[in-house]
């Protein structure tokens, strides 16, 4: 079992993308779990080194490159979602899939 | 729930939690060998791991427990360390189901009248507790036409007609325990080979209502059991040898009843009896009395007896792994079981057990067992008691095994077209391949999909493709012939509701208080003064413009500017409408010092973008600046309104505030 976090900003809308993407994920078959916190615990989250994966939501961009050195740190891969593949409509989700599954 | 043995590990890594501990340490601890010690080790590692927090392995060093900040683990701790009473008094009912089993079975098996009141006494809650039980029970009644009713004078009792009871008992006492219960005797040994044990409950059903003789499910049970096994040892040639021979007096209302079940058998089965069974059978039925009498010789009373059954079992536990002791069909079975057994001991009578032989091929160990650990109680001390007699009690045993590793197996509806032919295929294709892994509750067709089919289920698994009305329950598509990628995606999918029912089981006590807290978080976030009801085809702006209005007069700040802001600058990143249906506007940054979901209701429909032409719910969730409130909760509760369609036609035509919070609180999932 693989795990990815989403870093976002409040958690109202990349908890319901990270239920629905690892739901998605069970449907196929493909052993991938998603959490998501916030942007202000994101660095220390992945200091824990936790997860396999980390991808930044579109509206917290601005944190990435704050968060990447912590990423680099644990030799952790961390990407941007693109905005299109963050809504939690099956083809948000189907995006975002394919984001991780190339990622991860 | 974790073990004894795995409480114990528990407690004993979290007191040392600030150093190593090796598995010696841990296994001497726990009087068990290391291979042993790692086994419950790892049980204990995954149920931390839900927790959010972990038990660390050093090479050299040991195992050493990682509880995470603002993890659920102190409370997960607590409840284990501090929920593992034993069970099996009424102190211990506090499951709204287990009370309702109570009253139920108060009211059809012991007294027709009973008071609210007394209930609520004896099982140690308050009055309204019992009352919400109350109309729980009433809607399991319904379907049968049986009203529960109350009278000042006399309390609460049943109505209905006689054929609506017993359609009632048959199902809710016995076939949705069957499984759990007879079955397993008869699966295991084929004993009944082509006799339906329905039919048998069915019989002794009847007889004992046509002659108003009070008795309880057990015994029930216990009589079914009795009379399969007479069956199969008339079937087999065995007769019943009697050196003392019991009496019974043939004029009373036992002796009759069982005389007529005896009748009925040998009608519908053609099977003979000696008339000596009559005997058994009524010393069955008239259990109560006969109980008495056997007591009276011996110097323990019956929760003595009680306490020596349940050490006995948890001594067996120690040793097997298994939980077997708190399994109430099992202690009340065999408590039932001593009386005529203690009977036949006193009077220096033996029945022969049919299954001996077999019991000795295939369970010789489990017999071992309940020989080895049954002959320490002090109250079979003065007897011989004779290998068939043990056996019996390895019955009983066996059933509470098989019910154990059922319980650790995933329920599964399976679900077909037409729930025939092909479908008979894939079930025992399922069964072939996971039998291990999953318990096969049913096979249904689409058409047979109800609420009541999806109690208790775990996992579904389908071979046509369902649309999401079903929610909360995993779904699996499958074609008929199962084919490798199949049975990869299910385990997978079995794996995860493992996870998801141990959080369950851990979490089934809170789960109350977690209903309470998500109504607190609720009343906290929605208001009457934040909800709005649109009646005519909208625009996105004026909707929005006045949901961040309400909000700025509830907060008593002008925010209007700012929270326009965040909401226009979180949509250039990316959608907000979760669905065609559902748009979730929501600030990047919060602006409001509290937290606030403001609803907007259009059943005709607001344009929100040219992609979702035709939105009829918005939640604007406004977090506030401390991010004390959780509203991201609020967030997840929305997702059965994407999934499931009704929920949506539900909430957009209510009329009222009240009403839209009652539905969606009903819909929490």
């Amino acid at each position: 079992m693989k795990k990815a976090l989403i870093i976002c900003a409040g958690g109202m809308s990349s908890s319901v993308i990270a239920k629905k993407t690892t739901e998605y994920f069970a449907g196929k078959g493909v052993e991938i779990e998603l959490d998501a916190t916030s942007a202000s615990q994101g660095a220390s989250t992945i200091a824990q080194d936790q997860y396999d994966l980390y991808l930044v939501s579109p509206q917290t961009k601005m944190y990435f490159a704050n968060l990447e050195k912590a990423a680099v740190k644990q030799n952790k891969p961390i990407v941007n979602i693109p905005p299109q593949a963050y809504v939690p409509i099956p083809m948000g989700i189907e995006k975002l899939a394919k984001v991780i599954e190339e990622n991860i | 729930m974790l073990s004894q043995k795995e409480v114990s590990i528990l407690k004993l890594l979290y007191e040392k939690r600030h150093t190593y501990t090796s598995s010696q340490e841990i296994s001497t601890a726990l009087c068990v060998s290391d291979r042993t010690a790692r086994k419950y080790l790892r049980h204990v590692r995954d149920a931390v791991e839900n927790h959010h927090s972990y038990i660390e392995a050093k090479p050299g060093l040991g195992y050493r427990l990682i509880v995470n900040e603002g993890s659920t683990f102190e409370q997960f701790f607590q409840t284990e360390v501090n929920g593992t009473a034993p069970t099996g008094n009424i102190g211990t009912i506090h499951e709204s189901k287990d009370r309702q089993y109570y009253i139920l079975h108060r009211l059809f098996f012991e007294q027709h009248h009973t008071f609210v009141d007394d209930i609520a006494t004896e099982l140690y809650v308050s009055r309204s507790t019992i009352s919400n039980d109350l109309i729980e029970i009433k809607k399991l009644l319904h379907p049968y036409q049986i009203q529960l009713k109350s009278k000042p004078s006399t309390g609460i009792y049943l109505e209905g007609s006689e054929q609506s009871f017993r359609h009632f008992i048959m199902n809710y006492f016995f076939m949705n325990r069957l499984v759990d219960n007879l079955y397993t005797f008869s699966t295991y040994s084929n004993l009944l080979g082509d006799i339906s044990i329905e039919e048998l409950v069915i019989i002794v059903l009847d007889e004992c209502r046509e002659t108003d003789l009070k008795i309880s499910d057990f015994i029930i049970y216990n009589i079914v059991l009795h009379i399969g096994l007479a069956i199969r040892r008339i079937q087999l040639g065995f007769e019943i040898e009697l050196e003392n021979k019991l009496e019974f007096p043939e004029d009373s209302v036992e002796y009759q009843t069982a005389l007529r079940i005896i009748n009925r058998i040998k009608a519908s089965m053609d099977i003979h009896f000696p008339v000596e069974e009559a005997t058994y059978i009524a010393l069955h039925l008239r259990n109560k009395t006969t109980t008495r009498l056997v007591f009276q010789r011996i110097p323990y009373d019956k929760n003595q007896i009680k306490q020596q059954l349940l050490e006995v079992l948890k001594a067996f536990d120690k040793e097997t792994g298994y939980a077997i002791a708190q399994d109430k069909i099992l202690v009340n079975g065999l408590m039932i079981h001593f009386t005529p057994l203690l009977l036949r001991l006193q009077n220096n009578t033996s029945i022969e057990n049919p299954l001996l032989t077999e019991i000795k091929e295939k369970r010789s160990q489990l017999l071992a067992l309940t020989i080895k650990h049954f002959a320490k109680m002090p109250v079979f001390q003065p007897y011989d008691v004779t290998e068939s007699e043990w056996a019996y009690l390895t019955i009983h045993l066996a059933a509470a095994v098989e019910r154990y590793y059922n319980g650790q197996k995933a329920r599964v509806l399976v679900i077909c077209a037409t729930g025939l032919g092909s479908s008979q295929m894939l079930k025992t294709r399922l069964e072939h391949e996971l039998g291990s892994k999953i318990l096969i509750e049913r096979v249904i067709s689409y058409y047979e999909i109800s609420e009541q089919s999806l109690e208790e289920i775990d996992l579904i698994i389908s071979s046509i493709n369902l649309p999401n009305v079903i929610h909360n329950i995993p779904i699996v598509h499958v074609s008929v012939f199962l084919d490798d990628h199949d049975i990869k995606t299910i385990e997978h999918e079995l794996s995860r509701c493992r996870g998801i029912k141990q959080l369950f089981d851990i979490e089934s006590d809170l789960n109350l208080d977690k209903q309470a807290k998500q109504t607190a978080l609720i009343n906290q976030c929605f208001r009457p003064e934040l909800f709005l009801k649109v009646d005519h085809v909208a625009d996105k702006a004026t909707v929005l413009s006045e949901l961040i209005g309400a909000i700025e007069h509830v907060e008593g700040y002008p925010i209007k500017q700012a929270l326009a802001k965040q909401l226009k600058l979180r949509e250039t990143y990316s959608s907000v409408a979760f669905s065609p249906y559902l748009a979730v506007p929501h600030p990047i940054e919060a602006v409001t010092n509290s937290a606030y979901a403001a609803v907007a209701i259009a059943p005709k429909g607001i344009f929100w973008d040219d992609k979702h032409p035709h939105v009829q719910l918005v939640f604007l969730l406004s977090p506030d600046l401390l991010n004390l409130t959780e509203l991201e909760q609020i967030s997840m509760m929305l997702v059965p309104i994407i999934e499931n369609d009704m929920i949506r036609q539900s909430l957009v035509a209510s009329t009222s505030f009240e009403q839209f919070i009652e539905r969606f609180t009903k819909y929490l999932s």
